[in-house]
Protein backbone atom coordinates (compact mmCIF):
# COMPACT_ATOMS: atom_id res chain seq x y z
CA UNK A 1 0.00 0.00 0.00
CA UNK A 2 1.54 3.28 -1.08
CA UNK A 3 1.10 6.68 0.52
CA UNK A 4 -1.76 7.66 -1.76
CA UNK A 5 -3.63 4.46 -0.99
CA UNK A 6 -2.99 4.91 2.69
CA UNK A 7 -4.61 8.33 2.62
CA UNK A 8 -7.42 6.98 0.47
CA UNK A 9 -8.13 4.19 2.92
CA UNK A 10 -8.10 6.58 5.84
CA UNK A 11 -10.52 8.92 4.06
CA UNK A 12 -12.90 6.10 3.19
CA UNK A 13 -12.91 4.86 6.74
CA UNK A 14 -13.58 8.36 7.99
CA UNK A 15 -16.51 8.66 5.59
CA UNK A 16 -17.98 5.42 6.87
CA UNK A 17 -17.47 6.45 10.46
CA UNK A 18 -19.17 9.77 9.80
CA UNK A 19 -22.22 8.03 8.42
CA UNK A 20 -22.55 5.07 10.70
CA UNK A 21 -21.62 3.10 13.72
CA UNK A 22 -20.19 -0.01 12.12
CA UNK A 23 -20.04 -2.35 15.10
CA UNK A 24 -23.16 -4.21 14.02
CA UNK A 25 -22.12 -5.08 10.50
CA UNK A 26 -20.60 -8.36 9.43
CA UNK A 27 -18.66 -7.13 6.44
CA UNK A 28 -18.52 -4.44 3.86
CA UNK A 29 -21.41 -5.82 1.83
CA UNK A 30 -23.51 -6.10 4.96
CA UNK A 31 -22.76 -2.49 5.74
CA UNK A 32 -23.84 -1.45 2.26
CA UNK A 33 -27.04 -3.45 2.46
CA UNK A 34 -28.14 -2.43 5.94
CA UNK A 35 -27.34 1.20 5.66
CA UNK A 36 -29.12 1.56 2.31
CA UNK A 37 -27.59 4.99 1.80
CA UNK A 38 -30.26 5.77 -0.77
CA UNK A 39 -28.91 2.99 -2.88
CA UNK A 40 -31.29 1.82 -5.61
CA UNK A 41 -31.33 -1.90 -6.38
CA UNK A 42 -28.08 -2.66 -8.13
CA UNK A 43 -26.85 0.85 -7.44
CA UNK A 44 -24.08 2.15 -5.30
CA UNK A 45 -23.96 4.20 -2.10
CA UNK A 46 -23.75 7.92 -2.55
CA UNK A 47 -21.45 8.65 0.34
CA UNK A 48 -18.59 6.77 -1.29
CA UNK A 49 -17.24 7.93 -4.60
CA UNK A 50 -16.57 5.74 -7.59
CA UNK A 51 -12.89 5.98 -6.75
CA UNK A 52 -13.59 4.84 -3.20
CA UNK A 53 -15.52 1.81 -4.36
CA UNK A 54 -12.96 0.95 -6.99
CA UNK A 55 -10.23 1.16 -4.40
CA UNK A 56 -12.07 -1.20 -2.08
CA UNK A 57 -12.83 -3.66 -4.87
CA UNK A 58 -9.22 -3.67 -5.99
CA UNK A 59 -7.97 -4.45 -2.51
CA UNK A 60 -9.63 -7.67 -1.38
CA UNK A 61 -7.71 -7.73 1.87
CA UNK A 62 -9.01 -4.28 2.69
CA UNK A 63 -12.54 -5.24 1.74
CA UNK A 64 -12.39 -8.40 3.82
CA UNK A 65 -11.21 -6.48 6.83
CA UNK A 66 -13.14 -3.32 6.17
CA UNK A 67 -15.51 -3.34 9.10
CA UNK A 68 -12.77 -4.34 11.49
CA UNK A 69 -10.64 -1.57 10.10
CA UNK A 70 -13.46 0.89 10.64
CA UNK A 71 -13.97 -0.27 14.21
CA UNK A 72 -10.27 -0.18 14.90
CA UNK A 73 -9.85 3.18 13.33
CA UNK A 74 -12.83 4.57 15.21
CA UNK A 75 -11.70 3.27 18.55
CA UNK A 76 -8.04 3.97 18.19
CA UNK A 77 -7.85 6.82 15.75
CA UNK A 78 -6.01 9.04 18.21
CA UNK A 79 -3.29 6.44 18.49
CA UNK A 80 -3.21 5.76 14.76
CA UNK A 81 -3.14 9.39 13.75
CA UNK A 82 -0.59 10.38 16.37
CA UNK A 83 1.82 7.61 15.49
CA UNK A 84 4.41 8.70 13.00
CA UNK A 85 4.49 5.92 10.46
CA UNK A 86 7.60 5.83 8.33
CA UNK A 87 6.50 2.75 6.49
CA UNK A 88 3.08 2.43 4.93
CA UNK A 89 3.13 -1.32 5.37
CA UNK A 90 3.64 -0.80 9.07
CA UNK A 91 0.64 1.50 9.08
CA UNK A 92 -1.66 -1.12 7.63
CA UNK A 93 -0.18 -3.87 9.77
CA UNK A 94 -0.71 -1.80 12.87
CA UNK A 95 -4.29 -1.20 11.88
CA UNK A 96 -4.82 -4.89 11.21
CA UNK A 97 -2.97 -5.77 14.39
CA UNK A 98 -5.50 -3.81 16.36
CA UNK A 99 -8.52 -4.74 14.29
CA UNK A 100 -7.81 -8.46 14.58
CA UNK A 101 -8.52 -8.18 18.27
CA UNK A 102 -11.27 -5.61 18.28
CA UNK A 103 -14.16 -8.03 17.94
CA UNK A 104 -12.95 -10.59 20.44
CA UNK A 105 -10.93 -8.43 22.76
CA UNK A 106 -12.14 -4.84 22.90
CA UNK A 107 -9.24 -3.76 25.04
CA UNK A 108 -7.91 -0.34 25.64
CA UNK A 109 -5.04 0.80 23.54
CA UNK A 110 -2.51 0.54 26.35
CA UNK A 111 -3.09 -3.18 26.57
CA UNK A 112 -2.54 -3.65 22.86
CA UNK A 113 0.50 -1.41 22.80
CA UNK A 114 1.99 -3.50 25.58
CA UNK A 115 1.99 -6.51 23.31
CA UNK A 116 3.41 -4.58 20.41
CA UNK A 117 6.24 -3.16 22.46
CA UNK A 118 7.24 -6.22 24.46
CA UNK A 119 9.79 -8.74 23.39
CA UNK A 120 7.56 -10.27 20.74
CA UNK A 121 8.50 -7.39 18.50
CA UNK A 122 10.38 -8.56 15.42
CA UNK A 123 9.62 -12.24 15.98
CA UNK A 124 7.41 -14.73 14.20
CA UNK A 125 5.16 -14.65 17.25
CA UNK A 126 4.43 -11.01 16.51
CA UNK A 127 3.58 -11.89 12.92
CA UNK A 128 1.20 -14.60 14.13
CA UNK A 129 -0.55 -12.05 16.33
CA UNK A 130 -0.82 -9.62 13.43
CA UNK A 131 -2.31 -12.33 11.23
CA UNK A 132 -4.59 -13.60 13.98
CA UNK A 133 -2.94 -17.01 13.90
CA UNK A 134 -1.53 -16.92 17.41
CA UNK A 135 -3.14 -18.63 20.36
CA UNK A 136 -1.03 -16.74 22.83
CA UNK A 137 -2.33 -13.72 24.73
CA UNK A 138 -0.22 -10.64 24.34
CA UNK A 139 1.57 -10.73 27.65
CA UNK A 140 1.86 -14.46 28.06
CA UNK B 1 20.82 -20.29 -5.86
CA UNK B 2 18.61 -20.59 -8.93
CA UNK B 3 15.51 -22.63 -8.31
CA UNK B 4 15.30 -25.94 -10.10
CA UNK B 5 11.74 -25.67 -11.37
CA UNK B 6 10.44 -22.14 -11.45
CA UNK B 7 8.14 -22.59 -14.45
CA UNK B 8 5.49 -24.69 -12.75
CA UNK B 9 2.11 -23.32 -13.80
CA UNK B 10 0.01 -25.36 -11.40
CA UNK B 11 -1.99 -23.64 -8.66
CA UNK B 12 -3.51 -26.14 -6.25
CA UNK B 13 -5.19 -29.51 -6.11
CA UNK B 14 -6.88 -31.74 -3.57
CA UNK B 15 -6.92 -35.48 -3.33
CA UNK B 16 -8.45 -38.10 -1.12
CA UNK B 17 -5.76 -39.96 0.78
CA UNK B 18 -7.13 -42.77 2.90
CA UNK B 19 -10.42 -40.97 3.41
CA UNK B 20 -8.98 -37.56 4.27
CA UNK B 21 -8.60 -34.49 2.09
CA UNK B 22 -5.01 -33.66 1.30
CA UNK B 23 -4.37 -30.24 -0.23
CA UNK B 24 -1.37 -29.39 -2.38
CA UNK B 25 -0.60 -25.82 -3.53
CA UNK B 26 2.16 -24.87 -5.94
CA UNK B 27 4.20 -21.74 -6.69
CA UNK B 28 3.51 -20.43 -3.25
CA UNK B 29 6.12 -17.70 -2.80
CA UNK B 30 8.16 -15.28 -4.90
CA UNK B 31 11.87 -15.95 -5.55
CA UNK B 32 12.69 -13.03 -3.25
CA UNK B 33 10.74 -14.52 -0.37
CA UNK B 34 12.22 -17.96 -1.00
CA UNK B 35 15.74 -16.59 -0.86
CA UNK B 36 14.87 -14.55 2.22
CA UNK B 37 13.63 -17.64 4.03
CA UNK B 38 16.64 -19.70 2.97
CA UNK B 39 19.02 -17.03 4.25
CA UNK B 40 17.18 -16.56 7.53
CA UNK B 41 17.00 -20.30 8.21
CA UNK B 42 20.67 -20.73 7.32
CA UNK B 43 21.62 -17.92 9.68
CA UNK B 44 19.49 -19.35 12.50
CA UNK B 45 21.03 -22.81 12.08
CA UNK B 46 24.54 -21.39 12.09
CA UNK B 47 24.08 -19.04 15.02
CA UNK B 48 22.00 -21.18 17.37
CA UNK B 49 23.73 -24.23 18.88
CA UNK B 50 20.32 -25.77 19.60
CA UNK B 51 19.92 -26.82 15.99
CA UNK B 52 19.69 -30.61 15.72
CA UNK B 53 17.06 -33.31 15.60
CA UNK B 54 19.07 -36.42 14.96
CA UNK B 55 20.80 -36.08 11.63
CA UNK B 56 18.64 -33.19 10.52
CA UNK B 57 19.33 -29.55 11.24
CA UNK B 58 16.32 -28.05 13.00
CA UNK B 59 15.48 -24.48 13.95
CA UNK B 60 14.52 -25.21 17.54
CA UNK B 61 14.82 -21.54 18.47
CA UNK B 62 12.91 -20.01 15.58
CA UNK B 63 10.09 -18.69 17.73
CA UNK B 64 12.52 -16.63 19.82
CA UNK B 65 14.54 -15.28 16.92
CA UNK B 66 14.61 -11.59 16.13
CA UNK B 67 14.01 -11.81 12.41
CA UNK B 68 16.40 -10.21 9.96
CA UNK B 69 13.95 -10.41 7.06
CA UNK B 70 10.53 -9.90 8.59
CA UNK B 71 8.82 -9.26 5.28
CA UNK B 72 9.42 -12.74 3.87
CA UNK B 73 8.00 -14.31 7.04
CA UNK B 74 4.92 -12.10 6.91
CA UNK B 75 4.44 -13.22 3.32
CA UNK B 76 5.01 -16.84 4.28
CA UNK B 77 2.44 -16.92 7.08
CA UNK B 78 -0.01 -14.81 5.06
CA UNK B 79 0.32 -17.38 2.30
CA UNK B 80 -0.27 -20.17 4.81
CA UNK B 81 -3.39 -18.44 6.09
CA UNK B 82 -4.70 -18.00 2.56
CA UNK B 83 -4.38 -21.72 1.88
CA UNK B 84 -5.96 -22.63 5.20
CA UNK B 85 -8.98 -20.50 4.28
CA UNK B 86 -9.20 -22.20 0.91
CA UNK B 87 -8.92 -25.60 2.58
CA UNK B 88 -11.79 -24.68 4.91
CA UNK B 89 -13.91 -23.73 1.92
CA UNK B 90 -13.02 -26.77 -0.16
CA UNK B 91 -13.74 -29.15 2.68
CA UNK B 92 -16.79 -27.19 3.82
CA UNK B 93 -15.31 -27.16 7.30
CA UNK B 94 -15.46 -23.71 8.92
CA UNK B 95 -13.82 -25.04 12.08
CA UNK B 96 -10.53 -24.89 10.17
CA UNK B 97 -10.77 -21.11 10.39
CA UNK B 98 -10.65 -21.36 14.19
CA UNK B 99 -7.33 -23.19 14.23
CA UNK B 100 -4.27 -21.43 15.60
CA UNK B 101 -0.59 -22.10 15.14
CA UNK B 102 0.69 -24.59 17.70
CA UNK B 103 4.29 -24.89 16.53
CA UNK B 104 6.58 -24.23 13.59
CA UNK B 105 10.12 -25.00 12.61
CA UNK B 106 12.38 -25.60 9.64
CA UNK B 107 14.29 -28.81 8.99
CA UNK B 108 17.22 -29.12 6.66
CA UNK B 109 19.23 -32.08 5.50
CA UNK B 110 22.58 -31.13 4.05
CA UNK B 111 25.07 -33.78 4.91
CA UNK B 112 25.52 -37.10 6.63
CA UNK B 113 27.38 -40.27 5.84
CA UNK B 114 25.86 -42.89 3.59
CA UNK B 115 25.94 -45.28 6.54
CA UNK B 116 23.99 -42.85 8.71
CA UNK B 117 21.50 -42.31 5.92
CA UNK B 118 20.92 -46.01 5.46
CA UNK B 119 20.66 -46.79 9.14
CA UNK B 120 18.71 -43.80 10.41
CA UNK B 121 16.78 -41.83 7.83
CA UNK B 122 16.13 -44.00 4.81
CA UNK B 123 12.44 -44.26 4.17
CA UNK B 124 12.18 -47.82 5.47
CA UNK B 125 13.95 -47.10 8.73
CA UNK B 126 10.80 -46.32 10.69
CA UNK B 127 10.58 -42.61 11.16
CA UNK B 128 6.83 -42.64 10.78
CA UNK B 129 5.19 -40.59 13.47
CA UNK B 130 1.94 -38.80 14.24
CA UNK B 131 0.72 -35.96 16.45
CA UNK B 132 -2.60 -36.82 18.02
CA UNK B 133 -3.05 -33.43 19.65
CA UNK B 134 -2.86 -31.49 16.38
CA UNK B 135 -5.65 -30.87 13.89
CA UNK B 136 -3.90 -29.87 10.67
CA UNK B 137 -0.33 -29.55 9.51
CA UNK B 138 1.45 -27.58 6.82
CA UNK B 139 4.62 -28.73 5.10
CA UNK B 140 6.23 -26.20 2.81
CA UNK B 141 9.02 -27.52 0.58
CA UNK B 142 11.47 -24.64 0.49
CA UNK B 143 14.37 -26.49 -1.14
CA UNK B 144 14.36 -29.96 -2.59
CA UNK B 145 16.70 -31.60 -5.07
CA UNK B 146 13.78 -33.58 -6.49
CA UNK B 147 10.03 -33.71 -6.02
CA UNK B 148 10.28 -37.43 -5.38
CA UNK B 149 11.53 -36.57 -1.88
CA UNK B 150 8.18 -35.60 -0.45
CA UNK B 151 6.20 -36.95 2.47
CA UNK B 152 5.15 -40.52 3.16
CA UNK B 153 1.69 -41.01 4.66
CA UNK B 154 0.73 -44.35 6.19
CA UNK B 155 -2.59 -45.64 7.44
CA UNK B 156 -3.30 -49.23 8.39
CA UNK B 157 -0.44 -50.55 6.31
CA UNK B 158 -1.35 -48.50 3.25
CA UNK B 159 1.29 -46.02 2.06
CA UNK B 160 1.15 -42.92 -0.11
CA UNK B 161 3.97 -40.53 -0.99
CA UNK B 162 3.02 -36.91 -1.60
CA UNK B 163 5.50 -35.30 -4.02
CA UNK B 164 7.62 -32.57 -2.48
CA UNK B 165 7.68 -30.04 -5.28
CA UNK B 166 9.91 -27.13 -4.49
CA UNK B 167 7.95 -24.01 -3.47
CA UNK B 168 4.84 -26.10 -2.88
CA UNK B 169 2.84 -26.65 0.27
CA UNK B 170 0.67 -29.47 1.52
CA UNK B 171 -2.03 -29.42 4.18
CA UNK B 172 -2.25 -32.82 5.80
CA UNK B 173 -3.55 -34.48 8.94
CA UNK B 174 -0.66 -34.78 11.41
CA UNK B 175 -2.59 -37.27 13.53
CA UNK B 176 -2.03 -39.78 10.71
CA UNK B 177 1.36 -41.47 10.46
CA UNK B 178 3.76 -39.58 8.24
CA UNK B 179 7.49 -39.29 7.58
CA UNK B 180 9.82 -37.24 5.45
CA UNK B 181 11.20 -38.93 2.34
CA UNK B 182 14.77 -37.71 2.51
CA UNK B 183 17.29 -37.62 -0.33
CA UNK B 184 20.64 -39.41 0.04
CA UNK B 185 23.64 -37.31 1.03
CA UNK B 186 25.15 -37.53 -2.44
CA UNK B 187 22.34 -35.18 -3.50
CA UNK B 188 21.91 -32.99 -0.43
CA UNK B 189 25.57 -31.99 -0.25
CA UNK B 190 25.00 -29.94 -3.37
CA UNK B 191 21.34 -29.17 -2.91
CA UNK B 192 19.80 -29.47 0.57
CA UNK B 193 16.25 -30.48 1.32
CA UNK B 194 14.66 -27.84 3.54
CA UNK B 195 11.06 -27.78 4.71
CA UNK B 196 9.11 -25.44 6.95
CA UNK B 197 6.50 -27.13 9.10
CA UNK B 198 3.56 -25.35 10.71
CA UNK B 199 1.16 -27.25 12.93
CA UNK B 200 -2.33 -26.06 13.76
CA UNK B 201 -4.49 -26.79 16.75
CA UNK B 202 -7.89 -25.82 18.06
CA UNK B 203 -7.60 -23.81 21.24
CA UNK B 204 -10.39 -22.88 23.56
CA UNK B 205 -11.16 -19.21 23.60
CA UNK B 206 -9.17 -17.39 26.23
CA UNK B 207 -10.55 -14.35 27.94
CA UNK B 208 -7.62 -12.03 27.96
CA UNK B 209 -9.05 -9.59 30.46
CA UNK B 210 -9.22 -12.04 33.32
Amino acid sequence: MNDIDKVKLRNIITKVLNRSSPEDYKNFDDLMEKQHFNVPPGGKPTFLSDDDLEFIEKNPSVKDKFIDLCIAFGKYQDHIISKNYNDTTEYLLDLLKISNHVREVPKNIEYIKKGIENNLSGTIEEILIILDLSHRPYDA
Amino acid sequence: MARLYDKDSRTFTTMDVFGRTLYHAYNCLSPEDINGLIEEIDDELKSNPDNRDGLLETTNGLCYRKLKNKKCWINFFSMVKTHMRRYAKLTNDPSVLQLKVASYWAKRLVDCTQEQYESEIYINYGNLHSHHNLNLGIIYYLENPSRIYGTLIEDSGREYIVPGDENSLIIHHPNVNHAAVLPPPILTRDYPRTVIVVDFKRYDLVKLDE
